[in-house]
């Protein structure tokens, strides 16, 4: 499995890689991380193996919100699968969301097991 | 992209002399398998397209190519078109198959179907229609079936169907038509000549709409001829292809037969039309069941395109050339494009070459290929690879030493000779699985064995000599390279890199045995895992998976050398995506490949670096890991499915220009504006506003691979740039404001060849509040209203004039009134009745109540004048009534009554419309001068007595300001009772009544003004407070929300890495079992102890964090919903759920808590509108503040005391009650009055903000109406007693 987190918390990078620390090493799962929007799209452009990549991305977060992120991706490449991760209290995006074409919806605090399931 | 199909080889040995055995043989048999095989240029590139992925039927009869590029097909569905990304169809009026298609220069395509012909055109939105030539057919002419064929030449349009041939004149719209005796077979086009074969006669040619038999065809009266085309070369010479007969070749005067290696093919599989010359001179003939064959001017077979080759289907129903050079071949189950003139090839499966090659080498003019069952040569002079004898295993290496060619493998080191293998050295165990060979430049007849380390042969003359194993490990030495001074350099699968330097002898040759032997791995900085040691230049490189290295020998360290210029030069190109290789190959080109680049490199004059890898992008992701280099510059590579050839030689030599196409232009919600074809007016449409989104779909004219072609994108009026290239092929633009734009779009395909740009030009318009028009309404409307106002203010002005003047009239009128009244006055002598009416007067307005004003007047009035009738009358009118609030007749009251005033034949009546006085004297004589009829209502006195009839009355209205208040009468039984003195006093009587009047009304007034303003001052004040209270509530909920919400995040990572480090340390734990037997006993226990203390603090962190997160999640819950908000509730609900979270809560942070909680709920109680979050909060706070008490009495007197907490509700008639009660220490006296002031808390400090009880107070009073009080006795218990009205 391949993903792209995108999160401006600098913490969440290494929650990740310490919860999936397993599948990492055993090449299983490949974990590409953005602090921003727009460095997000930026990899997106650059890669060339953009379509197995699944992407994941907290909804507040400065500059381009996860919204926005999730608007423009759907726009230009409408393949990918986008998941949104939001804190608690962010419930009225859901529906702006999933207008928007978003995937999936996880709720802070996030559970990587239902995580692990609900990607694979 | 690639088709490998598996045959069930069977290997046919052939020399020049079989051949022709075979052949014979073939002829019998008439069996495919074997020719298929003859070709010498393996296995070109194929796209398929299924029926499924362009969504119509399997046949298609028909290919055709447009000036753009776009392809077409004739397929049993209609008319396809393919324009590089998706596919559409159209359809004839009858919906039937499309069997022809010839397109003009204007553009128009000409379809043949089925009992249908005509042409697509395109309309002014670029859409494709069709546009029906029957009606212009003779009647007597319709009746055909399929048009076979379909010709353009010259004004003419030739269809072609059984009986006859349409010729459709395009400037003169008609039809002409040519009837042969009998039925026609096919018509052809060739060299401006029109030949058709008519069954029964021969080839006749058509001309001025006539038929002429060509000499000598009558051969062909009932032979089948599928083919005729220009011969390539020669000049005025046609290639015949007939069914049973063979080939022709008529040059204009007779038909000579032409023979060629392809003439059974042709024949048993059936020809079939239409056939086509190839750019490259070839001829490329399609049949029935064979698949296609290409065959070149001298008969010869060139290559063969069928099922086993990757074509879609064996059966040819049309075969094309594009214009970039591929072959298309429509088929009767999909359509297949050969890209023909690449310079790429395949051997793989197709060729028999079965397994995934390991090393290549040209021997003896043979290229031998060894792989992972065995070693393959191929056929000279064909594609088929043959496996060589004896050997079946896997071989790794190839080795060409003097005139030998030796290979390692798996099972050893062998020899090949004749095509067969030869051992050398066999292996025993694994000590010689060989994966690599190395032959020695300082000595050319030793050879390095890389197996289980490295071991190493001497060829002598004859035979072969062992010299031992150099390096003993238990891996494989999978790369060898050897330095100018015979030291070794080995790469190993995973145990680093070793370095084996000999000894040399008196005479400088290498003593072979107990080399020195240097070892590096991971400390001098390398990774293990996979690597590959090439050197040339002088420079040795160790290619792993994340980068190249070099070693430097001094810091005896591997490095990534950013400064090599190849390596630097390379990266700066492509990154460095998991190189694979970096060799150089036999002409001194460098090639890199990587996981999804081959570059080839060349070092230009200047000492820069040129890199090529366009020409290899088609095939740069088949996991290539080698390349082999031919002398003529040909490059073979070895990739995971065979082997691929790249003939530099066979490289484009036109490079086919393409365009990138704009193929749909959707607006607004989906409705298309433009739809792709080529227009003859070009458009430029406006677009309304409401619809200012614009989808554009493009594609490229360009069909090697598949989705492969990228674009840039760029908007004239709204991008600032052009786009990055992207494969996708759509773009949109949303909420354009208004304006021209132009879109354009550019195309790469995968060579990299950029192609011509495509655009296409809007306008977005305003919308109608922004239009010129609406502008100019704007100002309009603007200059109106300026207009309006200054009306408006202009007659406002007039209006106060007139106003102002009014009143100064008015004053002024007064004024006269008033001089008049005084000089009446003055001229009355009666100076102290001037005197006396004021005091009057001052009596009468001194008071302020009615009855009395009126009383008094009376009682002046009866002084001055015969007052024995006295009446004052209010009048009513929204009742249409005088109320007389007095009347007395011979001083006796009336009691109060009212008169109608609707009749209006009565004197007060008339005195109030008229507002002026009535004066008589002689009632029945002068009250005509008023009313119509006199009679005077019988009235019952006071005492019972009826009323007399007065004669002589004064009727006066009562006005003040303007207002009529009523009347005022005296009456007297006698006549001629008043003089006009009499009039004059009472007037000015009836004035000062009338000021009092006044004045007691703007007192009561008032008075009632007062009372309004109070009241609504209370309101105020009430509202205020519980605004006020409502205010804090919702702050304090804002506020804790606010912080919940902060404390939310940090604290979910927190406890994340809390749980994570507890994982880890499990983990840790773990490791350390597998090494504590190697460690001693007292760091064994130091180390235990450590690990335990991080886990228990783990765990406390993991503890506490989830206990931080309950208490913001309960903080959450409370501030949640609007404040302020009274719904109907369930009080014992309410309380209920909050006894539990209150006492989970408390248990939460001190587990030493327990109580005993009685519950006694009124189950009848009826739901009440309250604030159930306020509500909650005051149960609560009274319930925890209960518990706490409760504990703290437990705390002192132990086990002995059991807390206890009593809830119960209850209702009375007007309320509902709640009481709760601790059996705590009750409330000490000096406290008891300050309980409800804020802040105040008996709590040590830390514990409670005191905010409670005071913030309780006010939502239970000030924002329901209700109660709050407690009970207590100290030392014993505490209890609150709420009550909530039910209605407020």
């Amino acid at each position: 499995m391949k993903l792209l987190v995108v999160d401006d918390e600098i913490d969440v990078q290494f929650l990740f890689q310490q919860k999936f620390r397993k599948e990492i090493k055993s090449g299983k799962m490949q974990i590409m991380y953005a602090g921003n929007g727009k460095s997000a799209l930026e990899i997106l452009e650059s890669i060339e193996n953009r379509t197995e990549y699944l992407i994941l991305t907290d909804i507040n977060m400065p500059g381009m919100t996860g919204i926005e992120l999730l608007r423009v991706i759907k726009a230009r490449y409408p393949e990918l699968k986008v998941f949104m991760i939001t804190a608690y209290g962010d419930e009225h995006y859901f529906n702006t969301a999933k207008n928007l074409g978003a995937d999936d919806y996880f709720v802070k605090p996030l559970q990587f097991e239902v995580l692990k399931e609900k990607l694979s | 992209m690639k088709q490998f199909n598996r045959i069930e080889g069977f290997f046919i040995k052939i020399s020049n002399a079989g051949m022709l055995v075979i052949f014979t043989f073939l002829l019998l048999t008439a069996n495919n398998a074997y020719a298929q095989n003859k070709i010498k240029s393996g296995y070109p590139l194929i796209n398929n397209y299924s029926p499924k992925e362009y969504g119509a039927f399997q046949s298609n009869w028909a290919i055709a190519q447009d000036k753009r590029g776009v392809m077409y097909f004739g397929n049993d569905s209609g008319l396809l078109e393919f324009d590089g990304e998706s596919w559409r169809l159209y359809q004839v009026t009858n919906k039937t198959t499309v069997r022809s298609i010839s397109i003009a220069d204007d553009g128009k395509l000409y379809v043949g179907a089925v009992a249908e012909l005509g042409y697509f055109m395109s309309d002014d939105l670029g859409r494709l229609t069709y546009h029906s030539l029957i009606k212009y057919i003779p009647k007597n002419n319709l009746d055909f079936a399929d048009v076979w064929g379909t010709f353009i030449y010259g004004d003419n349009v030739y269809f072609n169907v059984n009986k006859y041939i349409l010729i459709w004149n395009i400037k003169k719209k008609k039809f002409s038509v040519i009837k042969g005796k009998d039925n026609f077979h096919l018509v052809f086009l060739v060299n401006g000549k029109i030949y058709a074969r008519e069954w029964g006669k021969g080839i006749e040619e058509v001309k001025d709409n006539s038929l002429k038999l060509l000499k000598g065809s009558e051969k062909f009266a009932n032979e089948r001829i599928y083919i005729m085309l220009p011969f390539p070369g020669e000049k005025g010479t046609s290639l015949l292809v007939t069914r049973n007969m063979g080939l022709f070749k008529y040059d204009g005067n007779s038909f000579s037969p032409f023979k060629t290696q392809a003439d059974n093919f042709i024949k048993a599989n059936l020809v079939y039309t239409p056939g086509a010359v190839l750019m490259d001179g070839n001829i490329l003939i399609g049949t029935v069941s064979g698949g296609a064959v290409v065959i070149d001017t001298t008969g010869k077979i060139v290559q063969i395109f069928n099922r086993q080759c990757g074509i879609i289907s064996n059966s040819i129903d049309f075969t094309f050339q594009d214009n970039a050079g591929a072959v298309w071949l429509g088929t009767d189950n999909g359509i297949s494009r050969v890209d023909y003139t690449s310079p790429v090839s395949y051997f793989d499966g197709r060729s028999n070459f079965l397994t995934t090659p390991n090393d290549i080498i040209r021997y003896k003019g043979t290229i031998y290929a060894g792989g992972n069952n065995g070693i393959y040569y191929l056929e000279p002079g064909t594609s088929l690879f043959h496996l060589v004898k004896n050997g079946s295993n896997q071989f790794f290496s190839l080795l060409n030493i003097g005139s030998e060619l030796i290979t390692g493998g798996i099972n050893g080191l062998f020899r090949i000779e004749n095509n067969e293998l030869f051992p050398i050295r066999k292996t025993v165990g694994n000590e010689y699985n060989i994966q690599s060979l190395k032959q020695s430049k300082l000595n050319p007849d030793r050879i390095y064995v890389g197996a289980q380390g490295l071991w190493s042969v001497l060829k002598t003359k004859n035979s072969w000599k062992d010299e031992g194993r150099i390096l003993n490990i238990a891996d494989v030495v999978s790369s060898i390279i050897e330095e100018k001074d015979g030291t070794l350099w080995l790469a190993t699968n995973a145990s680093g890199v070793f370095k084996i330097i000999f000894k040399k002898d008196e005479h400088g040759n290498l003593l072979i045995n107990k080399p020195k032997i240097e070892h590096f791995g991971k400390s001098n900085g390398l990774q293990s895992g996979y690597m590959k040691i090439s050197n040339f230049n002088g420079v040795k490189y160790f290619v792993t998976s994340d980068s190249i290295y070099k070693f430097d020998d001094t810091k005896e360290r591997f490095y990534s050398d950013t400064s090599d210029k190849i390596i630097s030069s390379f990266y700066k190109l492509e990154g460095k995506h998991g190189v694979t290789t970096f060799q150089q190959d036999s002409l001194g080109r460098y090639w890199f490949l990587s996981q999804n680049t081959i570059a080839m490199g060349n070092r230009r004059l200047d000492g820069s670096f040129n890199w090529l890898t366009a020409p290899f992008k088609r095939f740069a992701g088949d996991q290539l890991t080698e390349v082999y280099s031919e002398k003529n510059g040909d490059v073979w590579m070895l990739a995971g499915l065979g082997l691929i050839k790249y003939d530099f030689s066979r490289e484009h030599s036109k490079f086919a220009h393409y365009d990138a196409l704009i193929r749909s232009v959707d607006v607004g919600r989906d409705s298309t504006i433009y739809f792709g074809e080529t227009l003859i007016h070009p458009l430029i449409p406006e677009i309304s506003f409401k619809d200012n989104s614009v989808k554009f779909k493009f594609s490229a004219a360009s069909y090697e691979g598949k989705g492969v072609n990228r674009f840039e994108t760029f908007l004239q009026g709204f991008d600032d740039e052009w786009s990055t290239w992207s494969t996708d092929n759509a773009k949109e633009y949303t909420n354009l404001s208004p304006g021209k734009y132009t879109f354009r779009v550019r195309a790469k395909n995968i060579s990299d060849l950029d192609s011509r740009e495509a655009y296409f030009s809007f306008v977005i318009l305003p919308p109608w509040y922004r239009t010129w028009w609406s502008y100019l309404g704007y100002f309009l409307i603007f200059i109106g209203m300026i207009f309006t106002i200054d009306k408006v203010q202009r007659r406002r002005l007039t209006i106060k004039e007139r106003q102002r003047s009014y009143l100064r009239e008015t004053e002024l009128r007064a004024e006269a009134a008033e001089a008049e009244t005084k000089a009446l006055q003055a001229e009355n002598e009666r100076n102290k009745n001037i005197e006396l009416l004021s005091e009057i007067g001052k009596e009468i307005t001194a008071t302020l109540d009615l009855d009395k004003i009126f009383y008094k007047l009376y009682e002046h009035v009866n002084q001055l004048a015969d007052a024995t009738i006295f009446g004052v009358g209010i009048y009513h009118p929204e009742k249409d009534e005088i109320e007389y609030r007095l009347a007395l007749e011979k001083g006796k009251k009336y009691p109060t009554y009212t008169r109608d005033t609707k009749n209006v034949d009565q004197f007060p009546v008339w005195c109030i419309k008229n507002r002026k006085p009535i004066f008589i004297n002689d009632v029945r004589a002068e009250y005509k001068n008023y009313i119509k009829n006199y009679k005077e209502p019988e009235t019952m006195l006071e005492d019972g007595t009826l009323s007399e009839e007065p004669r002589s009355l004064i009727y006066l209205p009562l006005i003040s300001q303007e207002r009529l208040w009523g009347i005022i009468t005296i009456q007297s039984f006698s006549k001629n009772a008043y003089q006009d003195y009499h009039l004059g006093l009472l007037q000015n009587l009836a004035s000062y009544t009338a000021i009092a009047l006044d004045n007691a009304e703007a007192y009561k007034k008032l008075n009632e003004t007062v009372d309004k303003l109070n009241s609504t001052l209370n309101d105020l004040k009430a509202t205020q407070e519980k605004l006020v209270v409502q205010e804090k509530l919702a702050s304090l909920g804002q506020l804790t929300a606010g912080i919940a919400h902060e404390i939310k995040n940090p604290l979910n990572f927190v406890n994340n890495f809390a749980e994570l480090s507890k994982e880890l340390v499990a983990d840790l734990r773990e490791e350390f079992d597998n090494v504590k037997d190697k460690l001693g006993s007292g760091i064994m226990e130091n180390f235990e102890d450590i690990i335990s203390n991080i886990e228990q603090n783990v765990t406390k962190i993991n503890e506490h964090g989830n206990r931080a997160d309950s208490i913001v999640r309960s903080m959450l819950q409370h501030s949640r919903g609007k404040s302020g908000e009274k719904i109907l509730s369930d009080i014992n609900a309410i309380l209920d759920e909050d006894l539990n979270l209150a006492y989970h809560g408390l248990r939460a942070r001190d587990t030493s808590f327990n109580i005993t909680m009685e519950k006694d709920y009124d189950k009848n109680l009826e739901k009440i509108s309250v604030v159930p979050q306020d509500l909650s909060r005051v149960f609560l706070n009274i319930i925890n503040n209960g518990f706490y008490e409760a504990n703290k009495k437990k705390k002192t007197l132990g086990d002995q005391f059991t807390p206890k907490l009593k809830v119960s509700t209850s209702d009375d008639e007007n309320n509902i009650i709640v009481k709760i009660r601790d059996n705590g220490n009750g409330i000490p006296e000096d406290v008891r009055d300050k309980l409800f002031n804020p802040f105040f808390t008996t709590k040590p400090t830390g514990e409670g903000t005191g905010l409670g009880l005071s913030l309780s107070y006010d939502i239970v009073t000030k924002v329901h109406g209700g109660k709050i009080k407690f009970d207590s006795e100290e030392g014993k218990f505490t209890e609150f007693i709420i009550t909530i009205p039910k209605s407020i």
